[in-house]
């Protein structure tokens, strides 16, 4: 109970949701950012720090050798990514894909489906295995029954929507089916973002009973990649299904940026450099009254819905075209400035006549001009 | 080998038809107003404003807010040269403008109308959850008598308002009831429910969504119903279509998400969304000219892995495919990786 919950009327938990659900995720971010070794080393115990479980360790090899030793070093269940039939005896669990679509299976030159399911039941090795169904979302019901019937006995089955079609509705029924028809087998969920639904998805992988996420910072992956872990997790969080402290979750995350030369993008949620600033008046104006009733809980809330302290961040107030003198009082308090009526109103009407939002020297140039 | 795509693929999409049966829904661009409140944006010059109002209509786009003439003579200049634009070219887009519930700014559109001669609809919002209320010492009174006077001023004055409360997935619904009757008795036909802090779930939007309409039905008027979402927590496009679900009309965003913080629902991720699910009709083929305009023009560059339109969002089947003949080659390369189909939008 946050000191302020009865200042919000949460819609979302209106009707019974908000249930406690256990979820685990899998960290991709190692097998798929595009950076050096040493980098992806550094990722393990960064997804540690935020309380990841599974971290996935690329295919075989030695790069693969050494992240498995740094994620049980780090307390990680390290995942290795096999070919069918692929042999491995190294400590970690092995990623099995198989093609669950008619798509997929026609484009690997096998029009046969059931020689494909017969290759499939002859060379899956079941010890210490999960089975990836890729491309599940396109797979007729009738493939994915058999090819979970086939997947009986291993550790875990990944419904994978690795063309990124699936809705909320869809992955549900997907997740339900698969739970119907394996009732024995643990169901995790992996999906690509081509529709801007990776993460939604995932949320409602969990509602229908999926056991496991998975998931890669700044959704590194092909294409638009991966569901982002980091926007993953800060949903659990406000959901409810974990209490974990994030407060880390942003040096991965600009860890992961840094490595790959990636340039997180400014409105990029949570993470980006404008999550937490606003220069429009009415919304500057309600964080000051706030900060002046003394209550940072209400400040951190009055205009945003992720508050920025859980993520060491802060409220930030900036003067623009759209902005009002609150805007300035509030700017020229934050730098040590006294908010003197005629300097207010000078640097308003400069940012008024500006197409942007006033750089701290434009501010400085005006207070010395005073 | 005479195979055809739908042979091969089972689309475990199909059954969310009927959650959407009988839905039209309209879009609002608010690029050209909360676009512009990002932080990182540069306010664009009157010609590149003019290419994207010209752009959305290209898109199909029923509405574009075209800015706060109230904010400054600037704004005003621009709102009065975009809403001429639209008068001029014989538009289908239907111009409006932000106000607060302020006679003072509601006024300067009022004027912009009458000086064009066209409707230009006052959109006019108001805080209405517990927690901005306590901030700002609102007591309801107030709310209310804000709420009476600006609704009534605009549609006194001949202009069509609608009247939207801000951080209304946070407010409490006794207070949503009592402004939205208020709203609609002093002449507002339509409303907005705006996730200014993008606080919603999908779940919440639909509990919010289905709420409203009871209270819409208790008054008796034919009021439509808007969708106003933001990105904080990364689920803008999944809230747009949950309200299409649950029965809103009009749905608002902006070129790839400028806007506040992190901005407002992706209009180009709805575009697809909303193409692929069978909603709209409109041709696409202008959407990366739309989305590279506004990049331009603000600043504020398509992230590289932005879906369909960002440079690194296509995943070619390359290897893949190579042993098909072309013709087969063609479509497989189109749906094999990514599940969009983008050559028949137009968009490669």
């Amino acid at each position: 109970m946050n000191p302020g919950d009865h200042l919000i009327y949460d819609w979302n938990r209106v009707g019974g949701a908000g249930l406690s659900l256990k979820v685990e995720i899998e960290d991709h971010t190692p097998a798929v950012a595009p950076c050096a070794l040493k980098d992806r080393l550094k990722f393990i115990p960064l997804a540690a720090a935020v309380g990841i479980t599974a971290v996935n360790v690329g295919p075989a090899g030695p790069d693969a050798t050494a992240m498995i030793a740094a994620a049980r070093e780090a307390g990680l269940e390290p995942v290795v990514m096999l070919a069918l039939g692929e042999k491995f005896d190294g400590d970690a669990i092995g990623e099995v894909r198989v093609w669950a679509s008619r798509l997929r299976q026609y484009s690997h030159a096998f029009e046969d489906e059931k020689k494909y399911l017969d290759e499939v039941a002859r060379r899956l090795d079941g010890r210490r295995r999960k089975v990836i169904l890729e491309d599940a979302s396109r797979a007729h019901p009738d493939t994915l029954a058999a090819l979970l019937r086939i997947c009986a006995g291993t550790d875990a089955v990944v419904l994978d929507d690795s063309a990124g079609l699936a809705t909320p509705h869809a992955v549900r029924r997907l997740v339900e089916f698969a739970r119907e028809h394996a009732p024995d087998v643990r169901i995790e969920w992996s999906g690509h973002n081509e529709r801007d639904l990776a993460v939604v998805n995932c949320l409602d992988a969990v509602h229908a009973g999926a056991s496991a996420l998975h998931a890669s910072v700044l959704s590194c992956g092909h294409g638009p990649g991966l569901a982002a872990l980091d926007h993953l997790l800060v949903n659990l969080r406000l959901l409810g299904y974990i209490d974990r402290d994030l407060s880390r979750l942003g040096e991965h995350v600009e860890a992961v940026a840094a490595a790959c030369g990636f340039q997180i993008p400014v409105n990029y949620p949570v993470f980006g450099k404008d999550a937490f600033r606003t220069a429009t008046g009415v919304h500057a104006a309600a964080i000051v009254k706030a900060q002046a009733k003394g209550e940072d809980w209400l400040a951190d809330r009055v205009y945003s819905g992720v508050p920025a302290g859980w993520f060491g961040r802060s409220q930030v107030i900036d003067i623009g075209p759209m902005s009002g003198e609150s805007n300035v009082v509030a700017w020229l308090r934050q730098h040590g400035r006294e908010p003197e009526p005629d300097l207010v109103k000078r640097i308003i009407a400069r940012a008024k006549t500006s197409n942007h939002i006033l750089s701290v020297e434009e501010v400085e140039a005006e207070i010395a001009s005073h | 080998m005479g195979v055809r795509p739908q042979d091969l693929i089972y689309d475990w999409n199909r059954e969310d038809a009927s959650l959407y049966a009988g839905r039209v829904v309209e879009l609002e661009d608010e690029t050209l107003r909360d676009g512009l409140q990002s932080p990182s944006v540069i306010d664009p010059e009157i010609d590149d404003k003019l290419r994207i109002i010209h752009l959305m209509e290209a898109l199909g786009i029923h509405g574009a807010d075209v800015g706060l003439p109230g904010a400054g003579q600037r704004n005003r200049e621009h709102v009065v040269r975009m809403c001429r634009e639209i008068r001029d070219n014989h538009m289908r887009l239907e111009p409006s403008c932000a106000a607060r519930t302020l006679i003072v700014d509601i006024q300067p559109i009022v004027e912009v109308s009458q000086e064009l001669g066209m409707n230009v609809e006052a959109n006019v919002f108001l805080g209405s959850s517990p927690i901005r209320l306590y901030a700002e010492d609102w007591p309801m009174e107030k709310l209310l008598k804000h709420t009476v006077e600006a609704v009534s001023f605009a549609t006194k004055n001949g202009i069509s308002c609608m009247y939207v409360t801000e951080d209304t997935t946070r407010a409490h619904p006794d207070t949503l009831r009592a402004l939205y009757t208020a709203a609609i008795e002093a002449g507002a036909r339509r409303v907005c429910l705006a996730d200014t802090v993008g606080h919603a779930t999908p779940e919440g939007v639909r509990n919010l969504v289905k709420f409203i309409r009871g209270v819409i039905a208790e008054t008796g008027q034919d009021v439509k119903i808007d969708w106003h979402g933001h990105r904080d927590r990364a689920l803008a496009i999944v809230n747009a279509l949950a309200a299409i679900e649950a029965g809103a009309d009009r749905i608002h965003g902006t070129a790839i998400g400028v806007g506040e913080r992190v901005g407002n629902t992706p209009m180009d991720l709805l575009l697809i969304n909303l193409k692929v699910m069978g909603m709209i009709d409109s041709d696409l083929s202008r959407l990366k000219e739309y989305t590279e305009t506004v990049a331009r023009a603000t600043g504020v560059p398509v992230p590289h892995n932005w879906p369909v339109l960002g440079a690194r969002a296509y995943r070619p089947a390359g290897d893949a495919v190579a042993h098909f003949d072309e013709a087969e080659r063609k479509w497989l390369s189109d749906c094999l990786y990514g599940a969009l189909p983008v050559t028949a939008l137009g968009l490669r």
